[in-house]
């Protein structure tokens, strides 16, 4: 990716509103490890619940973004797989030049410098594994995470769709994650629904099935003692975090299983405060290892 | 009904091996939910049936059927592209109609109250736009001659 | 005109068909008076046993030396007028009933004066006629089988059953191939060592049969008859401290190739697992397990059989590998037999076993194995020895849960190695699925190789039985040239090196390779790899090269003696190219479905629409005609591969030319006709004649 004027912070519409502790943990890891996030106000909503609605604007919002960030000449790093997932298509499909001379039309329009095709988009997990290098991020720990257990939740959006993604890691069996938080000190559980999805984009109209389907990762990874689940995106938190009392209740269980994001366990093994990691919005506390 | 929105060439090599319904977690919680039979009715004409049924509503979008159907179809997409069919003619849920709401009100999908920005302000966060137009917009953008 | 010559000219009434549409009587008071025309005679039946009879006694009383036959097309009563005494390339055909008679029947008057000039352009052809006779060109008796499996060796016997020579090359250390391994052949469920141990006692007592093992094809070179392959031989021997390769060449008169196919790996599809899991095999290896040891079948409780792992799939193979149903229904049956109470179930999206393997598939069902329509997404570790398949049951409408302690992926058949390396190192054309490239239908046993033949799975998928069989049919077809000596049909091109100035474009379009360039760098043809397509003489821009029984100098002297003015000065006059697999044979069936065209074409039929030449398309525009048509089979069903698509692609050179001479572009014209699309002949002809009057004449016509 190209660093030379630093990545163009793609925060997206959850992060900032519902997922604070990530954007802090996040910005403030980014500092930690000497990488440049640059904030570009003019970013939108990558139109990823537009899909549902028209699939053409969905497209122009997303397109939009990246003729963005194309134009200050940056590539660009996420916090929301989900938007990742929708940016990263969007550039898949703009290879097709038929379609992006018409995107192009629309863009301008909108007062927008036309896109060509020059802008990379990946997660910020994703980045560190393969760009930063997790020999660098070994680097930057100071309190190696030895003691600690997590259970790795990837999400959908993180590998999929694979051609999006330049198929970077195997959707079946994922390790870019685990690796990341070993390379920590830190151990990472195998447990048989590791690619269970969150189901949080129903549940809006389908709310039990919802639920069922944040139960039952929740009950495996408490079941095997789990120090906290990891998440790589806003949507996920909420509906392993935000949603933990109400899914607890729907089978009859409390659940007490910290939820974390990977920049704040990173965040931890480089040596950020609390304060930084934004331990604050944790909604189940977890106790910082001694 | 117009439904050119569906790559229905690559739609037509679907012959139900049934593996995206295999992997598929919204079918395994809800048997109601079968993607492959969702194909199935867009090819046989169904379309009415499928855009006024709920079962459209509840793919979680998590790709696996598309990741690994041996015909290459997108299945996920077919699914959006059917929800936006749906959306379309006025049948949508509740939810989505408020959620388009408050993307053409804020340009967010979740908006940022002030409340929200006094919180990203003690945080050292860069304060959010609290309404924009710049979904709205797009939409009329888009709009013109599609 | 050239050297006149004593031309007997015969005009068939054809039983007063053809006489009841053209005035024969004015034909043959016309040819009388043209030069080299020594007599000219109707006959009610040419054909008639009568009728040959006096063509021969006048050929012999008159001592002719050429024979006119104006009568029904070439392609019919051939046997009949291939022994009038007379070298055969010394007979003309002139086709005036399918293509002037019947189709012209509302206009004797025309059709006539069409036949007049018919009978010109062919008698000049006739002058030009040389007499031709095939060539026989010494051969080996000996046959290259390359590939040791069950293909291979059937081939090997089949061919060691005559007098020839064979030697069976194996890459391996021993013969047998894939199925040497396997547990049981379907549908009989008997061990393959059974058959295969026969096949290779009946190897060992062949007195000509030569096995090299350890041995690969590392070069071919030379022509049907006359191949000439390097073999290199791995030294296996462990005293050898050196790993020297030891070559050897072997002269052969045929090849057939039988290198087989690979199981497909099904490590990248993750979901299942493969390597990752235990207790997930693939059916390639559950027959090896079961044939090694007895206890196999017996080892574990539960299995699931999922099909069309890889096969099918966009993203891995396309094609369905044809065998894995029955694969999978014989292994479930042997653990069935083994232990009737072994839980086995097949996870399938189509059973196909066609014909009589319906039986087995019914007694697979009868003796208690489950199947259920539907293809699991993944495969999981529920416990140790467990594997957890969760599957969509279709007809069920729901969602099964199946733990069971084994999973056997259906894995397909892919190209094997030895393809690849036959393509690269002997020129083997392979199709896009890397198999070996034939015509599937008419042709399976040939490669685009004269005397190069496949059999078995290195073709495409299949089943021992049709292994054999194929292996069977490449044997008779390699037979052919296995007779110590190949006779070759005088239609091959002769190249006229005083024209030539090297450009290859023979060379490169030939699709059969059968040109190479002498010690003097001219291009020089294999007559035995040769299909006499023509492709070449079309794609000489110098006209160097003509075919045995066409050559661009007859068809220049037709072009001057042509009548371009038949039909008077008003009508157009169109000669047509049409090629003698599809076009040729669709025009002539107009006159028999009722459909007429216009007398303003004439038809010269040519092997190949390819074999068209660009000089002589201009050289007939120039000359006044007023269009030039040619017709050719639809690309994608060429007989000659591209010949088609050559001409299509050349016609922009001519149109540039022609736009240079200041002619219309539109007046040479390309159509695809396939055997039977008469009518759409019939409208082109008809479209076109408009077409021409409403440009006018050609320019160039003299008057």
């Amino acid at each position: 990716m190209n660093k030379s004027k630093g990545y163009a912070l793609y925060l997206g519409c959850a992060t900032p509103v519902k997922a604070l502790k990530y954007e802090i943990s996040a910005r403030n890891l980014a500092k930690r490890l000497g990488v440049e996030l640059v904030d570009v106000p003019e970013f939108g909503c990558c139109g990823f619940p537009v899909k549902s609605m028209d699939p053409f604007a969905a497209l122009l919002m997303a397109a939009r973004n990246l003729a963005l960030a194309e134009e200050r000449g940056m590539d660009m790093i996420g916090l929301c797989t989900g938007c990742v997932a929708v940016l990263s298509e969007t550039k898949e499909s703009l290879k097709n030049g038929r379609l992006r001379d018409k995107v192009n039309e629309k863009l301008r329009l909108l007062g927008v410098k036309e896109y060509s095709g020059r802008v990379t988009v990946k997660h910020f997990a994703r980045f560190l594994f393969e760009d930063y290098g997790l020999d660098a991020v070994r680097e930057r720990v100071v309190a190696p995470l030895g003691s600690l257990n997590f259970g790795v939740h990837y999400g959908c959006h993180y590998t999929k769709p694979g051609h999006a993604h330049g198929h970077f890691d195997d959707p079946s069996c994922p390790t870019t994650l685990d690796e990341l938080i070993r390379s920590t000190g830190a151990k990472t559980i195998e447990y048989p629904n590791k690619n269970l999805c969150c189901g949080l984009t129903v549940m809006g109209v389908a709310e039990d099935l919802s639920f069922r389907l944040a139960s039952e990762k929740l009950e495996c990874l408490s079941n095997r003692g789990a120090d906290a689940m990891v998440v790589a995106c806003p949507s996920c938190c909420i509906a392993y975090e935000n949603n933990q009392k109400p899914v607890g209740r729907s089978i009859g269980r409390t659940f007490n299983l910290p939820i974390l994001y990977f920049t704040q366990v990173l965040g931890l093994a480089t040596g950020l405060s609390e304060d930084d990691m934004g331990f604050e919005f944790n909604r189940i506390a977890f106790p910082r290892p001694l | 009904m117009d439904s050119e929105l569906i790559d229905r060439e690559k739609l037509k090599c679907c012959h139900h091996c049934g593996k995206c319904s295999s992997g598929c977690e919204p079918n395994r919680l809800d048997p109601s939910f079968q993607p492959h039979q969702i194909l199935h009715l867009i090819g046989v004409g169904a379309l009415d049936e499928l855009l006024t049924g709920d079962a459209i509503w509840k793919c979680t979008t998590c790709f696996t059927c598309s990741e690994r159907c041996p015909q290459g179809i997108a299945v996920t997409d077919i699914l959006w592209r059917l929800r936006a069919l749906a959306f379309r003619s006025g049948r949508t849920s509740e939810l989505l109609a408020a959620q388009k709401d408050v993307l053409l009100k804020t340009g967010r999908l979740y908006a940022a109250s002030p409340l929200d920005n006094k919180k990203r302000e003690k945080a050292g966060l860069p304060p959010l736009p609290e309404g924009s137009s710049l979904v709205a917009r797009i939409f009329k953008v888009s709009d013109e001659d599609e | 005109m050239s050297d006149e010559g004593k031309i007997g000219v015969y005009l068939c009434a054809c039983e007063g068909e053809i006489e009841k549409v053209i005035a024969l009587d004015s034909l043959v008071r016309e040819a009388s008076a043209w030069p080299g025309v020594t007599t000219v005679r109707k006959d009610s039946s040419l054909c008639s046993e009568r009728g040959i009879r006096t063509i021969r006694e006048e050929v012999k009383k008159l001592g002719l030396d050429r024979v006119l036959i104006a009568a029904c097309s070439a392609s019919l009563k051939m046997k009949e007028f291939s022994d009038l005494g007379i070298n055969k390339y010394l007979v003309e055909r002139v086709n005036i009933r399918e293509q002037c008679s019947r189709v012209h029947s509302d206009n004797p008057e025309n059709a006539t004066k069409k036949a007049g000039a018919m009978l010109g352009i062919f008698l000049e052809k006739a002058r030009r006629s040389k007499a031709l006779e095939p060539v026989t060109v010494p051969a080996v008796k000996t046959a290259l089988v390359v590939g040791g499996g069950v293909a291979g060796i059937n081939a090997a016997l089949d061919i060691a059953g005559t007098d020839a020579e064979v030697f069976l090359v194996e890459k391996k250390p021993v013969l047998g191939g894939n199925v040497a391994e396997f547990h049981r052949y379907f549908p009989r469920m008997c061990p393959p060592s059974c058959g295969l141990e026969l096949l290779l006692s009946r190897i060992e007592s062949a007195p000509r049969i030569h096995v090299l093992t350890s041995s690969e094809i590392s070069a071919l070179s030379g022509s049907p008859g006359n191949f000439s392959v390097t073999i290199k031989a791995a030294s296996t021997g462990v005293t050898n401290l050196n790993e020297q390769d030891r070559v050897s060449t072997v002269k052969a008169g045929a090849v057939i190739l039988a290198t087989g196919w690979e199981p497909y790996d099904p490590t990248p599809l993750t979901e299942y697992g493969y390597g990752r899991l235990d207790h997930v095999i693939t059916n390639v290896e559950f027959e090896k397990r079961a044939r090694e040891r007895k206890e196999f079948l017996r080892e574990v409780r539960s299995t699931a059989f999922i099909q069309c792992v890889g096969s099918r799939d966009e993203r891995h193979l396309p094609y369905c590998s044809d065998v894995c149903c029955m694969v999978s229904i014989k292994q479930a049956l042997s653990l069935k037999e083994a232990d009737s109470e072994h839980d086995v179930r097949i996870f399938y999206n189509d059973i196909r076993t066609p014909g009589e393997y319906e039986e087995l598939y019914r007694q697979a069902r009868k003796s208690g194995i489950t199947f259920i329509k539907g293809i699991p997404s993944e495969l999981r570790q529920e416990a140790p020895g467990k594997i957890a398949v969760s599957v969509f049951d279709t007809v069920a409408g729901r969602r099964t849960e199946n733990t069971v302690d084994r999973v056997v992926l259906a894995t397909g058949m892919r190209s094997s190695q030895g393809n690849s390396g036959l393509n690269a190192k002997i020129g083997i054309v392979l199709n896009k699925n890397n198999f070996i490239e034939s015509h599937l239908q008419c042709h399976p046993q040939d490669t685009q190789r004269a005397g190069i033949f496949s059999a078995g799975c290195c073709r495409a998928p299949m089943d021992v039985s049709r292994s054999i069989e194929s292996a069977g049919s490449a044997a008779i077809k390699a037979l052919q040239f296995l007779k110590g000596e190949i006779t070759v049909s005088p239609d091959y091109p002769v190249v006229n090196i005083l024209k030539c100035d090297h450009c290859k474009r023979c060379m490169e379009e030939c699709p059969f390779k059968a040109y190479s360039l002498d010690e003097k760098q001219f291009p020089k043809v294999d007559i035995t790899k040769c299909r006499a397509c023509g492709i070449c003489m079309g794609s000489c821009p110098l006209g160097a090269i003509s075919l045995g029984e066409l050559s661009i100098e007859q068809l220049s002297g037709m072009l001057d003696v042509l009548d371009k003015s038949y039909l008077g000065d008003d009508e157009p006059v169109i000669l047509g190219f049409l090629c003698k697999n599809d076009a040729y044979r669709a025009a002539d069936d107009a006159g028999l479905k009722g459909v007429s065209y216009p007398p303003n074409l004439i038809s010269i039929m040519v092997p190949c629409s390819g074999a068209v030449n660009g000089m002589i398309i201009s050289e007939a525009i120039s000359k006044g005609v007023d269009g030039i048509l040619i017709a050719g089979c639809p690309d994608d069903q060429c007989h000659y591969v591209q010949g088609s698509a050559l001409a299509k692609t050349r016609l922009a050179d001519v149109s540039n030319k022609l736009k240079e001479m200041y002619i219309e572009p539109e007046r040479v014209r390309f159509v695809n006709i396939s055997r039977d699309e008469t009518e759409k002949f019939a409208e082109t002809v008809k479209e076109y004649v408009a077409e021409l009057k409403k440009l006018g004449r050609n320019p160039l016509r003299i008057q």
